[in-house]
C-alpha cells in the first residue's frame, strides 16, 4: 500500500539526522505529581541552544559542555537551573511556582476513574487537543477526525449533522449511534452525545480514548463501545492571566464532484430524448415536423423554435455558483485563570459561528464554563465545575425539500425569474423559503468532586454531577409555500408549525477509594475498589399545528381545525437507572512488570429483576524490558513495551424496557368513548445483554528517544449480539429484538512519531497513524442468513460474511441490443437486466464503511514560527452512485450529468454505453438496476483530505515586553480545515456519499492575546 | 475543616445508596405484572385491538362484482390493476391483509392472556371483565373467520386442506397451518365460549351477544351446517323490530350515531371510502355495477346509489360512504353487521337445505319492507340460490359481502368489464388460482412450517 511506502521513507529518512545528532544530555521533566510536562523550554543560558519537552516531558539538548547551566523553564513553574557535568541522562523535576510552602501535596485528579495502571495494560491513548483546537470547525466531534488511529468518525451530511463516531468498528449487529457510539465522560461526569458535540475545544486540557476492556472495565455496562474522557482546563497556582483567541474566516462552497450540462448540450439532451414538456424538443424541428407536419406555417414554426432554442443556448447559468454560496466563519474565546495556593479557578466564555454551503444552513453555538478548585486542609481537595452551552442548527433541508439538490435538477437555461422547465408551474422563487428547521440544544451541568488522603498512599474521591439537555426542534412550513398552496386545503388552513421538546438529565455518582504502597522500592501495589450510580430522565413532548400562515410560532396555530389538520399532541417520557460496584487492582515489580485486574458489576433497572446484574473484567499484562539495566546500556533502542489483556463486557444500549417486558402507553386515537392502550412492541422476555469479549496486544517503541512506533492488535467478539429481526407476519408484528449471533471485530493500529530535526531554532516533527478494522458475521443462532426486507434478495447478514458489505451483481456493461446492462454471473454466464435477479447472482463488490483509516501530520518550527499540517484519509471502501442527475424520459425536464448524451444508449447498435436507455421499457430491468447497485454503479470511495494548516507566529516575549508591557505573549495564525480532498470518486462527497454533504473548507485568521 | 470534610463525602455515599432503587416504573407506560391489573385498563387493551382492525371493503368489493370501472378507472393504475385481478395487486392486498388481521389477533391474545390477572370489587366490574373476555375472543374469532375466507380454498372443497396459522401464544411460533375443519372448529369454540355473556353494550362499536349469533351463523353458512346457520340467524333476529333498519329507517344506517338498527359497526375516525373519488368535480374510479337495479319504490336505492354525471351521462356512482364524503359527512361508524344479513343467511340456509319455500318467504319478508321487487316462488336450485346472492349485492354493494359469497359458492366464473360496464375486459375462471389469496413473503420467508397456496410462487 502506497501510504505504508511513505512511512518507509520517513523512516529511511530520519536515521542519517539522528546519527548525526551527538555530544548531548537528555532527560524527562516532570511535576512534583511525577507526571510528565510537555512543553517545557529547555536552554543553555549564555548559549543559543535550546529544545522543548514533548507530549512525554522528554528532551534531548544536543551540543551541550561541561559547566554549562541548562536552564528549564514553564509556564506557572519554578525556573530550574542545572549545572551539567557530563551526565548523559538529567531528569528534573519542577514545582509550582507558588508551590514553595513546605506542605504535602495533594494531587487532584479531575476525572476520577483515571488510574494509571489502567493505561499500563490497557489501551489508554491521549488526543493531541492542541491540534482539535488549531483546526476551525464548528463541531469538535467532526474535529477528532485522524487524531487517534482506531478512533473513526464519518460525517453523514450537511453542516450541524450528526457525525458517525465509532471505537474499533461497530460493536453490535444493531446500526446506528444508540447502540454503537461510545461512552462520553467528562470530569468523571457522563454527558450526552450532543452535549460532546458542542464542547468548546479551548476548554479541554485533554482527552483519552479508551479502547480495550481493560481500559474500559471500570464504566462497566455502559462502556462496551469504548469511552472517551474527557479533562476540562483547571485553574493554575498564580497570577490572574486572561487570553482571547479569536477566529475569523470564511467558508467555502466545497467540492463540485459532478459537471452539469451546459445548455447547448442540455437541449439537444431534450431533442434526442423527445419528451415534449422539454424546450429541446418542443421547439426542435423534429417536433414540429412530427405534430404540425400539415400546418400551412411549418417552416416558419421552425424558425421561430430554432430562434427561441438559440435564445436559451445563451444562457449558461451556473447553479452550483447560484445555489451554494461562501460564507462567514468566526470563533471568539475568553478565557480567565489563576488562583492562590489554597484556590485556584478557570473560568471561560466562548462563541462560534459557521455558515453553511446552502443559504439557510449554518450554526452557532456559546458556553461558559467556570471550573473551581479549593484545597481542603492538608488533606482534600474540592472541585467544582459550572457549564451552560447553547448551539443552534438551521436547515433549509426536510423530507420535501432539498435546495441543495436544486444544484443538479435547475438547468442552464433558466434563471431566476420566470417559469421553471425543470419544476413545471414553479418559479425559483416557488422552491425557496419553502421550509425551515431550526435545532437548538441547550445543556447545563454541575459537577463536584472530592479527593481526601489521608493516609499517605490512600486516595478517596467521590464524584457527583448533573448534566441536563433540552434539545429542541422546530419545523415551519408556511402558508406561502409551493406545497401548501397546492395542497388543496382552505387558506386559512395553510401553514405547517411543528415543535419538539426533549429534555435529558444525566445524574452520576462515583465514589473510588484507591491504595497505592511501593515496597523496597521494587514492589508497586495498587487496589481499589468503586461503586457508581447513574441515572437517565428524558421527557419528549411533540406538538403540530396548521393554520400558522406565515408566522413561525405555536400561537399562530389554528385550534378550531378539524380532521387531518386538527392539532396534534404526544409525548413520551423515559427513566432508567443502573448502579455499578468494582474492584480493581495492579501490581508493577521495579517498572518491568505489570500486572492488573478489574471486576465490575453492574445492575440495569432495563433489565426485568432476576437478570438485572451483569458484569465485566478484564486482566492485563504488561512487560518492559527495556527498565533493565544491560538494556539502558545500548542506545538505539530506547524504549520498549509489550501488553495483552483480555476482556469480558456486556452491552445494553439501545434495549429499553418495553423490548423485554410487556409495556403499554396510551396513543392519540380513539374509540366511542374510550381511550386506546397500546403494547408498545412485541417483547422478548429471554433477552440478555449482548456479551462482549476482546483480546488486545500492543507493543511500544522508541529508538533513540526520537522515533516512537505503537502497534495495537485486538479481536473482539461480540456473542448474544441483538438485532431486530423480522419475524412471521402471523404473530402480529414485524420485528423482535432477539440475541441473534455472535460477531467479530479484527483490526490493527499503527502510530509513528518522529522529531526528524530538534535544532535551536528549528524542529520539524512527523506523525502518522492507520487503523484498519475487518468484521465478521460468527453465528447466527436461528438460521444461516437473516433478510431485513422481503425485497432483498441478498441476506443483510450472513454467517462468515462482513456485515457492511454491499452485494450485486457484476455489470458487463449495456447491451447495445436492449439498452439494459448485462450480467455476469459467478458460474460464468450472463444474465440480461430483463431478468430476475437471484441470490447466487451477485457478488461481493465491496465494504460500505472504508476498513483503512488513518492521518499523517507533520510540525515544523522555525524560531517564532510554527507550521502544522494534517492529512487524513480513509481507504479500501465503496460508494454506490446516486445517478439522480442521469436523465431518463421521464425528468430529462430537470438538468443532467454533463456528458450524457454521448455516455447514454438510445437506440439499438449503440455501443459501449455507460447509462441505460431513457425509455422505461422492462419493470424488472428498472428495478434491478434501482434496487441493487452493481459493478458499474459503485465507486472506490478512497480519499485524502487535507484537513489542516495552521501557520502561527509567535511574538517574541521579549518584544512584547519592550512594547506592549500589559499583553504577555501574542500570536497570529493562518489557519484552514477540510482545505483539499484529492479523490477518484466521481460524485460530490465519497464519505457521506451524498450530493449534499460534504465537510466544507473554511480559511481563518487567528489571533490569540494572553494579558 | 474535617467535619466540613466528613460531610462532604458523607452526602454523595448517601445518595447513592437510597436513591439506588431499580425499580423504576416508566412514568408514561405501564408495564407487566401490573399493567393490566384494572376492567378500565382491559377496556383501554381492548379498544386498542378494535382500532387495529383492519377495513378492506373497498378492496373486496373492487374484486368482487359490485363495481365497473369509470372513464377515470385509468388514472390510479393500482386499482384498476386490481379490479382487473393482476397477481401482483392481489399479492400486495394479500400481505397487508394477513399481516393486518393478524395484529388484531396479537392484541386480543395480549388482553386475554392478562385478564384472569385483572381484579374486580363489585358486580359491575365483575360484569364488565365478562364482556371484555367475550368481546376479546369475538374479535378474535372475526378476524381468523376473515383470514380463513380469504386465504383457504372454498370449504366444501376438502374440510382438510390447508386454512390458516392458528397462534397458540404470542409471539415467535414456527407453525403450519391448519386445516380449514381445524380452523372452523377453533373459531367455534371461541364464539361458543365468547356466547356464555349476555353483553348488551350501548354503543354500536362494542361486539355483542348479538353479534356473536351473527358471526356464528356467518360460520355454519360458510362451513355448510346449514340448519344451524339458519337457527343462529333467527336467534339474531329474536325481539328486533324490522321497523329499525327497513322503511324510512334504512338512512339512520349511514348516519353518524349510534343507532338501534345496527348490530355491529366499527367506530372510525378515519377516513373511509375516500380513494373511491377521483376529485369532486369529476367524479370516481368506479361506479355501482350496472347489474345493480332498484325499483322505484326501493327505499334502499336513495342511499345506495349516488346520481352523478360523468363522461356527459348521469351514473350510478356508489352511495353510503361516498355519499356520506361526498355531502362532507363524517362515517363515524363502519357497518359490520346488519340484521338484513340475517335474513339473507336465514333464506340461503333454509333453500340449501330443501326448505325453499321458507327460505323465499323470509327474504321476501324484508324485500317487502324495503319496497323491493319480491323473489318469484318459481325459482329452484341453482337459479333461487343465485338470485338469493344477486339481491345479497343489491342490499351489501360496496361493503365487501359479494366477494365473499362468489367464493364460498365457488361455482361461477367473475366478469370484469371495462368503463361503464359496456363490455368484457376478461373473465376470472371460477377455478382461477388468484381466487385464494397467497401466503406474503413476510410469513412464509420466516416461517418454514407454512405452506403456498397452489400458482403462487414461494421465494424462501
Amino acid at each position: 500500500m502506497w501510504h505504508n511506502r511513505i512511512l518507509l521513507t520517513l523512516i529511511i529518512f530520519c536515521f542519517p539526522l539522528l546519527i548525526a545528532a551527538q555530544k548531548k544530555v537528555e532527560g524527562n521533566v516532570m511535576d512534583t505529581e511525577r507526571n510528565p510536562l510537555p512543553g517545557v523550554a529547555v536552554r543553555i543560558v549564555e548559549a543559543k541552544l535550546g529544545t522543548v519537552t514533548d507530549i512525554d516531558g522528554n528532551y534531548q539538548l544536543v551540543g551541550v559542555y561541561n559547566g554549562a547551566v541548562i536552564e528549564f523553564s514553564f509556564l506557572g513553574m519554578t525556573t530550574k537551573t542545572v549545572k551539567y557535568r557530563g551526565e548523559k541522562v538529567i531528569d528534573v523535576v519542577l514545582t509550582e511556582d507558588v508551590a514553595q510552602l513546605d506542605e504535602v501535596v495533594v494531587s487532584a485528579k479531575t476525572n476520577i476513574n483515571e488510574i494509571d495502571i489502567r493505561a499500563r495494560s490497557g489501551v489508554v491513548q491521549s488526543i493531541d487537543v492542541k491540534r482539535v483546537e488549531e483546526k476551525p470547525m464548528i463541531d469538535m466531534g467532526l474535529a477528532l477526525q485522524g487524531s487517534v488511529p482506531g478512533l473513526s468518525i464519518i460525517n453523514t451530511g450537511e453542516l450541524g449533522a450528526v457525525p458517525e463516531i465509532r471505537i474499533r468498528g461497530n460493536s453490535s449487529l444493531r446500526k446506528g449511534n444508540a447502540t454503537n457510539e461510545p461512552l462520553y465522560v467528562m470530569d468523571g461526569q457522563v454527558i450526552t452525545a450532543e452535549t460532546f458535540y458542542n464542547l468548546n475545544a479551548s476548554d479541554i486540557q485533554d482527552i483519552k480514548v479508551l479502547k480495550d476492556a481493560a481500559a474500559c472495565a471500570l464504566y462497566g455496562v455502559k462502556a462496551a463501545n469504548g469511552v472517551l474522557e474527557i479533562t476540562s482546563k483547571r485553574g493554575y497556582e498564580g497570577k490572574t492571566s486572561v487570553n482571547y483567541n479569536m477566529n475569523m474566516g470564511v467558508t467555502a462552497r466545497g467540492r463540485r464532484g459532478i459537471e452539469m450540462m451546459n445548455s447547448a448540450e442540455k437541449l439537444e439532451l431534450e431533442r434526442l430524448i423527445q419528451n415534449p414538456e422539454t424546450p429541446g424538443y418542443r421547439y426542435s424541428a423534429d417536433y414540429y415536423n412530427r405534430y404540425h407536419s400539415n400546418d400551412p406555417n411549418l417552416s416558419n414554426l421552425i424558425a421561430q423554435g430554432a430562434l427561441k432554442l438559440d435564445s436559451m443556448r445563451n444562457i449558461n447559468t451556473d447553479w452550483f455558483d447560484e445555489l451554494l454560496h461562501t460564507s462567514l466563519y468566526q470563533k471568539h474565546n475568553l478565557s480567565v485563570k489563576g488562583g492562590s495556593s489554597a484556590t485556584s479557578y478557570y473560568v471561560s466564555a466562548n462563541y462560534t459561528q459557521q455558515g453553511g454551503r446552502i443559504p439557510g444552513n449554518d450554526k452557532e453555538r456559546m458556553s461558559l464554563r467556570l471550573n473551581l478548585d479549593q484545597r481542603l486542609g492538608e488533606i482534600g481537595y474540592l472541585m467544582m465545575s459550572v457549564n451552560g452551552g447553547y448551539s443552534e442548527t438551521n436547515t433549509p433541508n426536510g423530507t420535501t425539500n432539498d435546495p441543495a439538490s436544486l444544484v443538479y435538477d435547475l438547468n442552464p437555461y433558466e434563471q431566476k425569474i420566470g417559469e421553471l422547465w425543470s419544476n413545471p408551474g414553479r418559479t425559483y422563487s416557488d422552491l425557496m423559503n419553502q421550509f425551515s428547521e431550526k435545532g437548538t440544544d441547550t445543556d447545563a451541568g454541575a459537577t463536584a468532586s472530592i479527593t481526601i488522603t489521608p493516609v499517605s498512599g490512600l486516595d478517596i474521591a467521590a464524584v457527583g454531577g448533573v448534566n441536563f439537555l433540552l434539545a429542541e426542534n422546530q419545523q415551519f412550513t408556511p402558508s406561502t409555500a409551493y406545497s401548501e398552496v397546492h395542497s388543496g386545503v382552505p387558506e386559512e388552513e395553510r401553514g405547517v408549525y411543528s415543535k419538539s421538546k426533549l429534555s435529558t438529565i444525566n445524574l452520576s455518582s462515583n465514589v473510588r477509594i484507591t491504595y497505592s504502597k511501593t515496597f523496597n522500592d521494587k514492589h508497586d501495589f495498587t487496589i481499589g475498589a468503586n461503586t457508581d450510580y447513574y441515572m437517565t430522565t428524558s421527557d419528549n413532548v411533540l406538538m403540530r399545528g396548521y393554520g400558522v400562515g406565515t408566522i413561525n410560532s405555536a400561537a399562530a396555530i389554528n385550534q378550531s381545525l378539524q380532521g387531518n389538520r386538527q392539532p396534534y399532541v404526544s409525548g413520551l417520557r423515559d427513566k432508567s437507572a443502573q448502579i455499578g460496584i468494582g474492584v480493581v487492582s495492579g501490581y508493577t515489580y521495579d517498572g518491568t512488570y505489570d500486572l492488573f485486574a478489574t471486576y465490575k458489576l453492574d445492575a440495569s433497572s432495563v433489565l426485568p429483576a432476576d437478570k438485572r446484574w451483569n458484569s465485566a473484567w478484564a486482566v492485563g499484562a504488561g512487560w518492559t524490558p527495556s527498565q533493565y539495566k544491560f538494556f539502558k546500556r545500548q542506545r538505539v533502542l530506547t524504549n520498549l513495551n509489550l501488553k495483552a489483556s483480555y476482556g469480558y463486557m456486556a452491552n445494553l444500549n439501545g434495549v429499553s424496557i418495553s423490548s423485554t417486558v410487556a409495556s403499554f402507553a396510551y396513543s392519540t386515537s380513539k374509540y366511542e368513548n374510550q381511550r386506546p392502550l397500546d403494547l408498545l412492541s412485541l417483547y422478548n422476555s429471554d433477552l440478555r445483554p449482548e456479551q462482549t469479549k476482546s483480546i488486545d496486544a500492543g507493543l511500544s517503541l522508541e529508538f533513540f528517544k526520537r522515533l516512537t512506533i505503537d502497534a495495537n492488535w485486538y479481536n473482539r467478539k461480540t456473542e448474544d449480539a441483538l438485532l431486530d429481526v423480522p419475524i412471521p407476519a402471523s404473530t402480529g408484528y414485524t420485528s423482535l429484538k432477539r440475541n441473534i449471533g455472535a460477531l467479530q471485530n479484527q483490526g490493527v493500529e499503527l502510530s509513528l512519531n518522529a522529531k526528524l530535526v530538534d535544532l535551536y531554532n528549528w524542529t520539524f516533527i512527523v506523525g502518522a497513524n492507520m487503523a484498519y478494522n475487518k468484521n465478521k458475521v460468527l453465528d447466527l443462532y436461528y438460521t444461516d442468513k437473516i433478510y431485513t426486507s422481503e425485497e432483498s434478495i441478498v441476506p443483510d447478514y450472513e454467517v462468515g460474511k462482513s456485515y457492511d458489505m454491499l452485494y450485486g451483481p457484476y455489470s458487463l456493461g449495456i447491451n447495445p441490443l436492449t439498452g439494459y446492462p448485462v450480467f455476469l454471473l459467478p458460474d460464468g454466464t450472463e444474465k440480461q437486466a430483463t431478468e430476475t435477479l437471484k441470490q447466487e447472482d451477485v457478488i461481493a463488490l465491496g465494504y460500505s464503511t472504508p476498513p483503512y483509516t488513518g492521518s499523517f501530520k507533520f510540525t515544523l518550527t522555525y524560531r517564532w514560527f510554527d507550521l502544522d499540517v494534517d492529512f487524513y484519509y480513509a481507504l479500501g471502501g465503496i460508494q454506490r452512485y446516486n445517478y439522480s442527475y442521469v436523465r431518463t424520459k421521464d425528468d430529462v425536464h430537470k438538468n443532467a450529468v454533463a456528458g450524457q448524451t454521448e455516455n447514454m444508449w438510445f437506440r439499438p447498435g449503440d455501443q459501449d454505453k455507460l447509462y441505460p436507455t431513457p425509455y422505461y421499457t422492462s419493470v424488472t430491468a428498472e428495478n434491478n438496476i434501482s434496487l441493487y447497485p452493481n459493478s458499474l454503479t459503485v465507486g472506490s470511495s478512497d480519499y485524502l483530505r487535507l484537513s489542516l494548516i495552521s501557520f502561527r507566529y509567535r511574538v517574541p516575549p521579549k518584544w512584547l515586553a519592550q512594547h506592549i508591557k500589559f499583553v504577555k505573549y501574542a500570536n497570529f495564525a493562518f489557519q484552514a480545515s477540510n482545505i483539499y480532498t484529492w479523490t477518484k470518486y466521481s460524485e460530490s462527497d465519497p464519505e457521506s456519499g451524498t450530493l449534499a454533504g460534504t465537510l466544507q473548507p473554511v480559511y481563518t485568521i487567528n489571533m490569540s492575546l494572553t494579558f | 475543616m474535617k467535619s466540613i470534610v466528613k460531610y462532604l463525602i458523607c452526602i454523595p455515599l448517601v445518595a447513592i445508596f437510597c436513591g439506588c432503587s431499580l425499580n423504576i416504573p416508566p412514568p408514561d407506560q405501564f408495564s407487566d405484572p401490573d399493567a393490566i391489573s384494572t376492567v378500565s385498563s382491559a377496556r383501554s387493551l381492548l379498544t386498542s385491538a378494535y382500532i387495529s382492525y383492519p377495513h378492506y371493503e373497498y378492496q373486496l368489493s373492487i374484486l368482487g362484482e359490485d363495481f365497473c370501472p369509470t372513464n377515470l378507472s385509468g388514472k390510479d393504475v393500482s386499482q384498476q390493476n386490481l379490479y382487473r385481478w393482476q397477481d401482483n395487486s392481489i399479492n400486495e392486498l394479500a400481505s397487508e391483509v394477513w399481516s393486518t388481521y393478524y395484529t388484531t389477533i396479537a392484541f386480543c391474545d395480549v388482553l386475554l392472556e392478562r385478564i384472569p390477572n385483572v381484579a374486580t370489587a363489585t358486580t359491575a366490574e365483575e360484569s364488565e371483565k365478562a364482556a371484555i373476555t367475550s368481546e376479546a375472543k369475538t374479535l378474535k374469532a372475526l378476524c381468523y373467520f376473515n383470514l380463513l375466507r380469504l386465504f383457504a380454498t372454498p370449504y366444501d372443497k376438502n374440510p382438510d386442506a390447508d386454512g390458516v396459522v392458528i397462534k397458540r401464544r404470542i409471539g415467535v411460533e414456527v407453525v403450519a397451518r391448519s386445516s380449514k375443519s381445524a380452523c372452523v372448529n377453533y373459531i367455534r369454540d371461541l364464539l361458543i365460549e365468547a356466547l356464555t355473556v349476555n353483553n348488551t353494550p350501548a354503543k354500536n362499536g362494542w361486539l355483542s351477544q348479538k353479534a356473536v349469533y351473527h358471526i356464528l351463523s356467518q360460520l355454519e353458512l360458510y362451513a355448510g351446517n346449514y340448519q344451524k346457520a339458519a337457527q343462529y340467524a333467527e336467534e339474531v333476529l329474536k325481539n328486533v323490530e324490522d321497523g329499525w333498519f327497513t322503511g324510512a329507517n334504512y338512512r339512520y344506517l349511514w348516519s353518524a350515531n349510534s343507532y338501534e338498527g345496527r348490530i355491529f359497526a366499527f367506530y372510525n375516525s378515519n377516513p373511509y371510502y375516500n380513494t373511491l373519488q377521483y376529485d369532486e368535480p369529476n367524479g370516481d374510479y368506479f361506479a355501482v355495477n350496472p347489474k345493480i337495479e332498484y325499483s322505484s319504490t326501493d327505499v334502499r336505492k336513495e342511499y345506495n346509489i349516488y346520481p352523478f354525471t360523468m363522461a356527459d351521462e348521469s351514473r350510478n356512482l356508489f352511495g353510503k360512504y361516498n355519499k356520506n364524503n361526498r355531502a362532507g359527512e363524517a362515517n363515524t361508524y363502519v357497518d359490520m353487521m346488519r340484521y338484513a344479513e340475517a335474513y339473507f343467511i336465514a333464506a340461503e340456509a333454509y333453500c340449501h337445505d330443501g326448505e325453499e319455500a321458507i327460505g323465499v318467504s323470509k327474504l321476501n319478508r324484508y324485500l317487502s319492507l324495503c319496497g323491493a321487487n319480491l323473489i318469484p316462488n318459481t325459482l329452484s336450485g341453482d337459479e333461487l340460490i343465485d338470485r338469493i346472492v344477486s339481491e345479497k349485492l343489491n342490499e351489501f354493494v360496496g361493503e365487501g359481502v359479494n366477494y365473499f359469497d362468489l367464493k364460498r359458492l365457488g361455482d361461477r366464473d367473475l366478469e370484469r368489464y371495462t368503463a361503464w360496464g359496456k363490455s368484457t375486459y376478461s373473465i376470472i375462471k371460477k377455478d382461477d388460482y388468484k381466487w385464494i389469496f397467497p401466503i406474503p413473503a413476510s410469513e412464509y420467508r420466516y416461517n418454514e412450517a407454512v405452506s403456498q397456496n397452489e400458482g403462487w410462487p414461494i421465494n424462501r
